[in-house]
């Protein structure tokens, strides 16, 4: 009997998206600031999600751990 | 004055300016470039910012990267990004050569990688069998009772998504990928070290309530859970850890191991080292020893 073989890819898989709030970067404080928050997600705004992993502005994971 | 070389969207690096405070800390964001008016020269470099706040060759104390290329460029050529890129990393560069850098550099893992390290680690600490493969050679090196593959890059494929930790059988691996594989451990509990400067902040978390084998895969992005538990190392712990950062030269990064009754076997080294999910709240004062980490001449 034949056995499927596996790829990396097959076993690669789409993690957690985060809704990412709109934030406005701030020159004088240095600091980004939301100007409108998300909707949809019961938690503290925190523009780096309790994680490892990197978001980009849309929210979509660019990596599976940034670290 | 700091130069925080980072991302506009970066909340580690807002962090770190509300604590070091405005004034002391000069945050060049490579998605912003267009914002920043900046000479470099042979002889002296100076970058001002919108608001006129300034650093320069002969201002700076340190200099640290973090996460700058992580962040994009909206509408702007490839060329432009690049040249803009080779501006970011000669500054960085500069800095290196005046001895200025704090943490690690961004391609440090480009210098050393995984295996590398793993081999300087088996001095110190347990490792798992570990066989980074092409054409499937070596694979009856690693024993069958569990086997899981990993990626060496964290990176995502073309469609988004990442490889986390998962278990294969072995038999099934394609000889014609590249494989990063390791013996599967059956560990207590996830361990991690932030090493900042001559401290080292040992944290755990149970694996007995993971859904996968990869507890990057069930982390809690919310903030509202606190994860990891602070917990003591003991004195041969922290001694071999700090002589494997010694052989690593480094001062910084985060050592990933898991606990299998008490014992650490190391898995590998973070030379970002991410600390906020650690302690997000600044229960432990992380920030603040991050911040006196910086500033240390």
């Amino acid at each position: 009997m034949l056995v499927e073989l596996i790829t990396p890819l097959m076993l690669a898989t789409a993690p957690t998206t985060v809704v990412m709030p709109e934030v406005e970067y701030n020159h004088k404080t240095q600091q980004s600031e939301v100007v409108a928050q998300w909707t949809g997600v019961p938690t503290p705004y925190t523009k780096t999600p309790n994680g490892t992993r990197t978001y980009s502005g849309n929210g979509a994971p660019v990596d599976s751990d940034n670290d | 004055m700091i130069l925080l070389i980072t991302g506009s969207r970066d909340g580690t690096s807002d962090l770190v300016v509300r604590s070091l405070g405005n004034k002391n800390v000069f945050r060049f964001n490579f998605d912003l470039f267009y914002d920043y008016r900046l000479e470099f020269t042979a002889d002296e470099w100076r970058i001002v910012n919108p608001e006129n706040l300034e650093i320069s060759s002969r201002t700076i104390k340190t200099a640290f990267w973090w996460k700058a290329f992580s962040y994009f460029i909206k509408e702007a050529d490839d060329f432009i990004v690049e040249e803009v890129k080779y501006i970011f990393r000669e500054i960085y560069n500069w800095c290196r050569i005046h001895r200025k850098l704090r943490g690690n550099p961004p391609d440090f893992h480009n210098k050393l990688g995984k295996i590398n390290i793993l081999s300087i680690a088996k001095k110190y600490f347990s490792i798992p069998h570990t066989l980074v493969t092409l054409g499937g050679l070596g694979l009856e090196r690693l024993v069958e009772e569990g086997i899981v593959a990993k990626s060496l890059t964290s990176g995502t494929t073309d469609t988004s998504k990442v490889l986390f930790t998962t278990r294969v059988d072995k038999e099934r691996v394609s000889p014609k990928f590249p494989w990063y594989l390791q013996n599967l451990i059956n560990a207590n509990f996830d361990v991690t070290v932030f090493i900042c400067g001559k401290s080292q902040f040992a944290y755990k978390k149970s694996r007995e309530d993971l859904v996968s084998i990869d507890w990057r895969k069930d982390q809690d992005l919310s903030s509202t859970k606190r994860e990891w538990t602070r917990f003591d190392l003991n004195s041969d712990q922290s001694l071999r850890i700090r002589e494997f950062c010694d052989a690593i030269s480094v001062d910084w990064g985060r050592l990933d191991f898991m606990e299998v009754q008490g014992q650490l076997i190391f898995l590998e080294f973070n030379a970002n080292g991410q600390w906020v999910f650690l302690d997000y709240d600044n229960a432990d004062g992380l920030v603040d020893h991050v911040c006196s980490y910086l500033i240390d001449d």
